[in-house]
């Protein structure tokens, strides 16, 4: 390399053959990306073995005794009654034969005959049976108190499953029957 | 070199840049997601779907018991330590399945010192809130067994637990695969239950 002593500032001259070797120095100026494919290599298979995959909740069971002496008769003695409630206590019978569970609705300790069984497979089907009783408790509670803003409240219903009904379908059933705001729901044997 | 050995050579060195770029996003993913609660499943059980998520009593003791059933009238009760993932028995469902009030009552003996060394001495008037996890496919009458136990203990009034405790109620909640609203899954349980959609 040479001075020009008119600029003052090194000036290059023409050398191919140094251009080889230019090529292979710069080449090692990449940052080494080894490590730290070792630990996220190791980190994702760690955290992804640790993740939960299903969100666990709670529901809330109630376990007061229906067939409790006096439980639920103390309060309708009170009242000055202005017509006959049509559904009195409402129970949730689940059944269990060879194809599946079946659900049965006893209507004031009878099974109601306007009301056919319903099987697991139409789950749905309980739904419009569940609003079909739960449309007559209110209206016998906007009958039966002065005001009817609290009625919603007090609906309650009783589960009755088999021994063998299995555990998904009651929670189920009871998942449901909290959807439809019934508030009290217990569970009794048969 | 050849203008063919430097083409080939040019192509050997893989860029792992964008490999490099998607561990970054799933690492960050799964650091988000990625949950220390002890509240874990035992292995192999399937909850069953809900809707519902109800909220424990402030300030409650938390026991948590697990209901394995592994078929044909067989399985175990566990209790599940708050600290740990270990489960420790309480009663095989084989042994309270169909058996004389003798033995139930020897085995709710038992599940009274088993709660009472959980729950610890001079609780109060403490909350106390039992969470039962089971398999779906559990027979009914195991819950309703350990329920029946858990009543006889908590209105006995010599038991471990009554002695120790002031409160006279106790809560049960049972564990469910909880499916948030405005999820796929939460639209599908809808359908399945029959219940008309935005509910």
């Amino acid at each position: 390399m040479r001075i020009n002593p008119a600029v003052g500032k090194k000036s290059k001259t023409y050398k191919p053959s140094q251009g080889r070797n230019a090529q292979k120095n710069a080449g090692h100026q990449e940052v080494d990306l080894v490590p730290i494919m070792n630990l996220f290599v190791t980190l994702i298979p760690m955290l992804l073995s640790m993740v939960v995959l299903v969100s666990i909740a709670y529901l809330s069971l109630d376990l007061s005794n229906p067939n409790a002496p006096g439980a639920g008769e103390a309060s309708t003695a009170k009242k000055t009654e202005k017509k006959a409630p049509q559904i009195t206590k409402l129970e949730l019978i689940i059944n269990k034969d060879d194809t599946g569970e079946i659900f049965i609705f006893n209507k004031n300790g009878e099974i109601d005959p306007d009301q056919p069984e319903i099987l697991v497979s139409n789950f749905h089907e309980l739904y419009t049976a569940l609003s079909k009783y739960k449309k007559i408790m209110l209206e016998d509670k906007s009958n039966n108190s002065e005001s009817s803003e609290n009625a919603d409240e007090s609906l309650s219903i009783i589960i009755l499953p088999k021994e063998y009904v299995r555990f998904g379908v009651f929670v189920k059933t009871m998942d449901l029957c909290k959807k439809m705001n019934f508030s009290d729901i217990m569970i009794s044997e048969i | 070199m050849s203008p063919v050995a430097r083409r080939i050579n040019k192509t050997t060195q893989m860029s792992i840049t964008s490999l490099i770029d998607i561990l970054t996003i799933l690492l960050l993913f799964v650091m988000v997601n990625v949950s220390s609660d002890p509240d874990m499943l035992p292995e192999g059980m399937e909850l069953q779907e809900s809707m519902m998520d109800d909220e424990f009593p402030e300030n409650s003791k938390i026991i948590s018991l697990n209901v394995s059933y592994t078929g044909l009238d067989t399985g175990v009760i566990t209790y599940q330590s708050e600290k740990s993932t270990e489960q420790i028995p309480i009663a095989r469902l084989e042994e309270i399945n169909n058996t004389s009030r003798e033995v139930l009552a020897a085995k709710t003996e038992a599940l009274d010192v088993t709660l009472h060394s959980i729950l610890g001495n001079n609780i109060g008037d403490t909350p106390v809130v039992v969470k039962v996890k089971a398999h779906r496919n559990t027979p009914f009458k195991y819950i309703n067994t350990i329920k029946t136990m858990l009543i006889d203990i908590w209105n006995n009034e010599n038991s471990a637990v009554s002695v120790q405790s002031q409160s006279k109620e106790f809560k049960l909640y049972f564990a469910t695969d909880f499916k948030k609203a405005e999820t796929d899954a939460y639209q599908a349980l809808l359908k399945s239950y029959g219940l008309p959609r935005g509910l």
